[in-house]
C-alpha cells in the first residue's frame, strides 16, 4: 500500500487540488451570476442585459478552465 | 343638503406639486455645467428618465442618482492592466517553462479568469453602489460581500442636517467630496461617499427639503 502511494506522482495531487479549486471557483461564478441578478432587480439603471450577459461569460469562462483542467492536465 | 365639512386635502396636494414643480423648475435652471452629460455611466444624473429602483412608489420621482466619481475607479483598472501584463512577462522569461507540459496553458487561463472576476466585481460595485434622490426620500443602496444588499431610506422632511467635505488635492481637482447628511429617521447618518460636485448636490437636497416640509 506505501508503494502505491509512493507511486502517485505529485502532478497527480497538484491536478486534483486544481480541479478542486476551479470547482470552488465555479460556485463563486454562479455567485456572480445570481447577485448580477439581484442588482439588476433592485435597480434598473441601464445596460442591464450587458451586464448580464458579461456574468454569464464569466460563468462560462470558469466551465471552460475546470474542463481544460480536467483534459489538459 | 348644505355642505358642512368639504375637506381641502386636494387643494394641499395641489399646493405641494406646484411647490416640487417649482423646485424642480429652479434646480434644472441652475444646472448650467456642460459636464452633466447624462449618459449611464455618469456619477452625476439630474433628473434620469430611464432609472427604476425596488421599493419606488408610483407617484415618486428620481431627483438626482449619484455614484462614486469615475476617478475612484483608476486604481482597480489600473492594477487589472498589470494582472493582464503578467502572463506574458512570466512566459517572457520562461519562468512556468520548467512545468509539465499543459500546466503552463491551464495557469495563463486561470489567471485570466481571475483578472476577469476581478474587472466584474469592482464594476458591479461601482455601477450598482448608488445614491438616489427623489421628490420624497433620499436612498443609499449597498451591495456588499456578493449576495448581501441593504438598502436605506429616509423621508426629506427627517433630514436635519446636510454637511459635505472635500479635502485633498485630488478630490479638490475632480471636485469630488463626502456628502453626511444626518437624519431623524431609523438610519440617523447617511454617508454619500465620494460623489462629484457635493456643494451642488447639497443645494438641490436644501432645495427639495422645504417642499415637503
Amino acid at each position: 500500500m506505501i508503494d502505491t502511494i509512493l507511486n502517485i506522482s505529485i502532478w497527480l495531487v497538484v491536478k486534483i487540488a486544481a480541479l478542486i479549486l476551479l470547482g470552488i471557483y465555479l460556485v463563486f461564478a454562479l455567485v456572480i451570476v445570481r447577485q448580477i441578478k439581484l442588482m439588476t432587480s433592485t435597480l434598473t439603471l441601464g445596460y442591464e442585459g450587458l451586464i448580464t450577459f458579461f456574468g454569464y461569460i464569466h460563468l462560462i469562462f470558469a466551465v471552460l478552465a475546470f474542463l481544460a483542467a480536467l483534459l489538459i492536465l | 343638503m348644505p355642505e358642512i365639512f368639504i375637506s381641502d386635502t386636494p387643494d394641499l396636494e395641489k399646493k405641494e406639486d406646484k411647490n416640487l414643480e417649482k423646485a424642480e423648475r429652479k434646480i434644472k435652471n441652475e444646472d448650467h455645467d456642460p459636464h452633466h452629460h447624462h449618459g449611464k455611466f455618469s456619477s452625476f444624473r439630474l433628473y434620469p428618465r430611464d432609472i427604476d429602483f425596488e421599493t419606488r412608489s408610483d407617484d415618486e420621482k428620481v431627483v438626482l442618482l449619484l455614484r462614486q466619481h469615475f476617478i475612484v475607479n483608476l486604481k482597480w483598472i489600473f492594477i487589472a492592466i498589470l494582472m493582464s501584463l503578467v502572463p506574458g512577462t512570466v512566459s517572457m522569461f520562461g519562468i512556468l517553462s520548467s512545468l509539465p507540459s499543459g500546466f503552463e496553458i491551464v495557469i495563463n487561463i486561470v489567471w485570466y479568469l481571475v483578472t476577469m472576476a476581478y474587472v466584474l466585481e469592482n464594476f458591479l460595485s461601482w455601477y450598482f453602489n448608488v445614491y438616489i434622490v427623489t421628490n420624497e426620500r433620499i436612498i443609499d443602496v449597498d451591495f456588499n460581500n456578493l449576495i448581501y444588499k441593504r438598502i436605506s431610506d429616509a423621508t426629506l422632511d427627517n433630514i436635519q442636517d446636510i454637511t459635505y467635505n472635500m479635502g485633498g488635492v485630488v478630490r479638490t481637482v475632480f471636485n469630488y467630496g463626502d456628502i453626511l447628511i444626518q437624519t431623524a429617521s431609523e438610519v440617523s447618518e447617511f454617508d454619500f461617499l465620494a460623489v462629484p460636485e457635493p456643494d451642488k448636490v447639497v443645494k438641490i437636497i436644501n432645495d427639495l427639503v422645504p417642499q415637503v416640509k
